[in-house]
């Protein structure tokens, strides 16, 4: 006969549950809490506090007005038209914030990819474009990545907030992924599986085919990004120097014939 | 009357959800919280945290155990014939309906939907989607 085993959901602060969620998750070692919080009123708190007009100019920038939002609607806190009515309230005009909507839009399509093709999650689904084949992307992930011990300062900055925070900004997701597939050639679903590891809002829909998208398999080229671009969209606590980001101190012509030396030959 | 056991998965950690509309006072609702589950989906440990700190607000019991013997076994702890369960796309948590549904009507209730096209998009590359699902979504209130 099967016992049943309630669990306590009544504690005097956060640090009890957290030491209780230590307590019945004994398969994982890392034990700090997020400062994102989960519930009901702190996802409407910052359903609340959206700018979808500031969104569209500025959600580039590792500071711009991007809502935070993605945890919440990951596991299903807010629904994507929750999101999406509150956005248009604000703004008065869906034609105001398209760039919000289509923003929104990104997870509904990540989703139905993920009814309809299961088997897409995990596989490639089409070639590298790269010039490397499946097999030429090492499975296992560099220790000095796992650690944030990289030779390049930037990425360790963003391992450092990923692992810090359970978040990430999406571009500094695409700059991480981008290096760790083309730069170290990783294969995107070692990475993949890594990057879900940490996100708070990790979906194996929207997070793998954006894995898939910058490796090209689910793209027409690779994603790659360059010193310039970073330094463009960071701010300045983030260490964009030439001398600590030395493999990305390049121009997109270069970094392309080092990276992919046997792409032209395609 | 049929009694109904109501299940909220990580999916779905809202009591706001449509699954839950029809719920009266006094029925169940749970979570399982599955060990083997949770660490084959890869979640970590902040992820666990906002989970957690989620379902305590909510006020539903958490039960430990293997989800569907958990489930089978609340069902029939409480008489219900049915289980409600918020829809999802997620084949792990698909498999445990269809192993459910071996001994009970489940009932999988969709989310509000975000846009509702008349015909399957292509779903190819994103902007043939966002063509389809553009004039929808674009529509004011």
């Amino acid at each position: 006969m099967l016992e049943r085993v309630q669990l306590k959901t009544d504690f005097k602060d956060r640090a009890e549950l957290v030491g209780h969620v230590a307590s019945i998750a004994p398969w994982l070692s890392a034990r700090s809490a997020s400062p994102i919080r989960g519930g009901r009123s702190a996802a409407h708190s910052r359903l609340k506090r959206i700018e979808p007009l500031r969104y569209a100019r500025t959600r580039n920038h590792l500071d711009g007005a991007v809502t935070g939002l993605s945890p919440y609607i990951r596991h299903g806190l807010l629904s994507l038209a929750v999101v999406r009515d509150e956005a248009i309230r604000i703004a008065g005009n869906p034609e105001r914030i398209e760039k919000f909507i289509q923003e929104l839009a990104w997870r509904d399509y990540w989703q139905r990819i993920y009814a309809a093709h299961p088997d897409r999650i995990w596989n490639s689904i089409e070639p590298h474009k790269t010039g490397w084949s499946e097999d030429d992307y090492r499975a296992d992930m560099p220790d000095d990545i796992l650690r944030g011990d990289t030779e390049v300062a930037c990425i360790n900055a963003f391992i450092h907030t990923l692992q810090a925070t359970g978040y990430l900004h999406n571009h500094a997701r695409m700059y991480l992924a981008s290096y760790i597939v083309h730069w170290r050639r990783v294969r995107w679903q070692s990475g993949a599986k890594w990057m879900m590891s940490w996100l708070l809002d990790g979906d194996p829909a929207s997070n793998n085919l954006s894995w898939q998208w910058v490796a090209s398999t689910f793209s027409r080229k690779p994603y790659i990004f360059n010193l310039a671009n970073v330094a463009k969209y960071t701010g300045p606590d983030i260490d964009t120097r030439p001398e600590s980001n030395r493999a990305l101190d390049a121009t997109y012509g270069e970094l392309s014939a080092r990276l992919f030396p046997n792409r032209q030959a395609l | 009357m049929i009694r109904r056991l109501f299940w909220i998965h990580e999916d779905a950690l809202s009591i706001d959800h449509p699954a839950l509309a029809s719920r009266r006072a006094g029925d169940s609702i749970c979570f399982v919280w599955d060990d083997h589950h949770l660490e084959a989906m890869g979640y970590g440990f902040q992820r666990l945290v906002f989970i957690y700190e989620t379902l305590s607000e909510m006020g539903i019991d958490v039960l430990r155990g293997s989800t569907v013997a958990v489930l089978e076994h609340e069902a029939r702890r409480i008489s219900a014939s049915e289980i409600v369960v918020p829809a999802t796309v997620n084949p792990a948590l698909l498999s445990m309906v269809s192993a459910l549904r071996e001994d009970f009507r489940v009932d999988a209730v969709a989310d509000r939907p975000f846009v509702t096209l008349d015909r399957k998009p292509s779903l190819r590359r994103f902007f043939a989607y966002w063509k389809s699902a553009r004039p929808h979504l674009m529509r004011p209130g």
